[in-house]
């Protein structure tokens, strides 16, 4: 822009138009004053099962107040020329490429999600450091639910730099392992035969994917990993629970010694 | 030629009622010669769309039957009359076969009577005859099966057998030692327990094993009208959707039969012990409590012609959607062809409370019955459980 045109935009300015800006200010701030103090306390007073809708309305009062206000003081300072316009709307649109780069990036990762397909509903995933199980697949972000209940959004870009660990990868079962530290000076003998038959015994075991038992010497312990499948995945908590029960009770009726300096573990949890 | 020795030649050119083959040659039946029975996702939801067609239409008047009646119709079989068919499956084996493999297995059906066979065939055969109880975990036998001096049928032999790491680990004992045995033994068990004793301890599946070849159609036809009172056989036996002769001896000229026998054994599995629970329900459908004016008419048209409920019985038990603790009671229960309900928490690894609650609930959907303090599966309901176990990729009795 040259100088005749800055000067012919800064010409416009006025003691008043100063005033009607500063006024448009004071008045969307009261605005969003108020609908932060008197909404929440308008949601305490409806009944209950409307309270968290009423809630959701303070930011978006904040929102359209912000952009009221933005349309209202714009045309104060430029005049609402054709020049003006393309300027304002090229200036905009870079604003936004900034402000909108994670937004498009996630969206793009989404599209490729659905091709290489890293993650689908119903599997088990660890991403971003979240375990869960994959409930929905939105555009921009796959919404998670962990073993403890609570729902979690991690927007698609997080592919480009995290990995992505899944348990299923489509299928119904996956495979869990419980740990169990045994003394190291008690007898391995029959431990192998024993966990076999508990995990076995497990109503929610899938006999025909296998059971397999690897032992690995450790410093104060001897690591007994017991791995077997579960019947469907979303049992998994469960199978493992059982698992834990049902080996510690096939050991401590043959008198296998557990170690005491290390507890039971059970992997994912 | 007499009419006796017509009927005697039609029946020698006939295959036997009653067969018993070896594990991998048995074949199920199907619905229907031309088109399999139905299996997809489609199928499924046909056949349930039909099933809520039918429960709501009205059916065509039916003449009622009495209880009596029924028990003249379909009365329990007699297990003699498959000795004759056990004798000729074991017969190699008995005398020659059980030289090289000592122990064989007879499968038994989850609502089977090879047991009671299988004691009749040890009679034949002069062999010791033992049982295991359920009530003493099969203690008691133990000690004869490790240690027999003389050939052995053991009858209900999963009966000892209840899903923890004692009950393998006794198993895998005494199946061992029936390996390295001196003298033969039969073992009569449930196709449930032996289908996870095999998978988990495959050196058994080397030994000979036999199971009773389900029934087809024709078959079917045949054991329903030679279980009939001598009254019932010159019945015409109509579906009452369709009006056509369920039997195919009863059809008259250019008449068709009608599909219900082929629907009956392919979605029973040809398993007779389920083919009779079905077709007696069928029956009882036609029971009237109007009065007893209503049942002496009754009793009067009956001679007429009897009409049997359409296919499919709206009255059979169901078993909706994935309900984990009723599947894995229902699968500990199927498993162990009944089980004791005091076994029922440890099995399911569930608290007392919560296994009587479920058992509750599927009680009052008549799909679980106990009676003497022994949960089983009612034979009624007993398909659509082994379908909804199967399809939950639970460890069936066999593949499909």
């Amino acid at each position: 822009m040259d100088n005749e045109a800055l000067d012919a935009v800064l010409g416009q300015l006025s003691l008043a138009s100063l005033g009607q800006f500063a006024l448009i200010i004071l008045f969307t701030a009261l605005i969003i004053r108020l609908s932060s103090r008197f909404i929440p306390l308008l949601a305490e007073r409806v009944p209950s099962e409307y309270r968290l809708s009423m809630l959701s309305l303070v930011p978006v009062v904040r929102l359209l107040s912000l952009l009221a206000a933005v349309i209202l003081s714009v045309p104060i300072f430029i005049p609402p020329t054709r020049e003006n316009l393309i300027a304002l709307l090229g200036a905009s649109g870079i604003a936004l490429g900034f402000a909108l780069k994670d937004y498009v990036s996630s969206l793009f990762a989404g599209i490729v999600s659905l091709y290489e397909r890293p993650y689908k509903p119903g599997d088990w995933v660890e991403f971003d450091g979240h375990y869960g199980e994959v409930k929905a697949l939105g555009l921009r972000a796959l919404t998670l639910v962990t073993p403890d209940d609570n729902e979690i959004q991690i927007p698609h870009m997080k592919l480009w730099t995290e990995s992505v660990s899944n348990a299923n990868s489509g299928q119904r079962e996956l495979q869990c392992s419980v740990d169990f530290y045994i003394d190291p000076s008690a007898s391995l003998e029959n431990v192998e035969a024993l966990l076999r038959w508990a995990a076995l015994s497990s109503p929610l075991i899938k006999i025909r994917r296998g059971i397999r038992i690897v032992f690995a010497q450790q410093a104060q312990a001897c690591r007994v990993r017991l791995r077997a499948y579960p019947l469907d995945g979303r049992d998994q908590h469960e199978f493992k629970s059982d698992l834990l029960k049902r080996g510690k009770a096939a050991l401590a009726s043959e008198g296998i010694e557990l170690s005491q300096s290390l507890a039971f573990q059970a992997e994912g949890d | 030629m007499s009419e006796s020795q017509t009927q005697e030649s039609t029946d020698a050119e006939e295959p036997p009622i009653w067969e018993y083959l070896p594990l991998q040659d048995c074949a199920l039946p199907t619905a229907n010669a031309a088109q399999p029975l139905k299996k997809s996702v489609l199928g499924t939801l046909w056949g349930e769309w039909t099933s809520r067609r039918q429960t709501t239409s009205e059916p065509p008047a039916l003449n009622p039957i009495a209880d009596l009646q029924i028990q003249r119709i379909a009365p329990q079989p007699d297990p003699a009359d498959k000795l004759e068919a056990l004798q000729q499956a074991l017969s190699d084996w008995a005398s020659r076969g059980s030289a090289v493999s000592r122990t064989a297995v007879l499968i038994q059906s989850s609502c089977g009577d090879e047991s009671a066979v299988a004691k009749l065939w040890a009679e034949s055969q002069q062999w010791d005859c033992v049982a295991l109880d359920r009530a003493d975990g099969g203690a008691s036998v133990w000690e004869a099966l490790e240690s027999a001096q003389a050939p052995l049928v053991v009858t209900q032999f999963h009966a000892g057998f209840i899903r923890s790491v004692e009950g393998f680990q006794r198993y895998e004992r005494l199946l061992l030692a029936r390996e390295q045995a001196d003298q033969p033994a039969l073992l009569v068990i449930d196709q449930w327990c032996w289908n996870l004793l095999r998978t988990v301890l495959p050196f058994v599946c080397h030994w000979p094993q036999w199971a009773l070849q389900p029934l087809d159609a024709p078959k079917l036809e045949r054991w329903l009208k030679q279980l009939m009172s001598a009254a019932y056989r010159q019945q015409r036996f109509l579906q009452a959707s369709n009006q056509r002769p369920l039997f195919a001896v009863d059809c008259e000229e250019k008449e068709e039969q009608s599909g219900y026998l082929q629907q009956l054994a392919a979605s029973s599995r040809g398993d007779p012990a389920v083919i009779l629970a079905r077709w007696r329900g069928a029956l009882r459908q036609t029971l009237s409590d109007d009065g007893s004016e209503e049942k002496a008419k009754a009793e009067d048209d009956a001679v007429k012609g009897i009409w049997v409920q359409a296919w499919p019985n709206p009255d059979w038990p169901s078993q909706n959607g994935r309900v984990r603790d009723e599947l894995v009671l229902l699968y500990g229960i199927v498993q162990h062809s009944g089980i004791a309900m005091e076994h029922l928490p440890s099995v399911c690894s569930s608290t007392a409370s919560q296994v009587m609650s479920t058992l509750r609930s599927l009680q009052s959907r008549n799909i679980v019955r106990c009676e003497n303090g022994v949960c089983s599966v009612n034979p009624l309901a007993y398909p659509i459980v082994r379908k909804t176990l199967l399809s939950e990729s639970f460890l069936c009795d066999g593949e499909g």
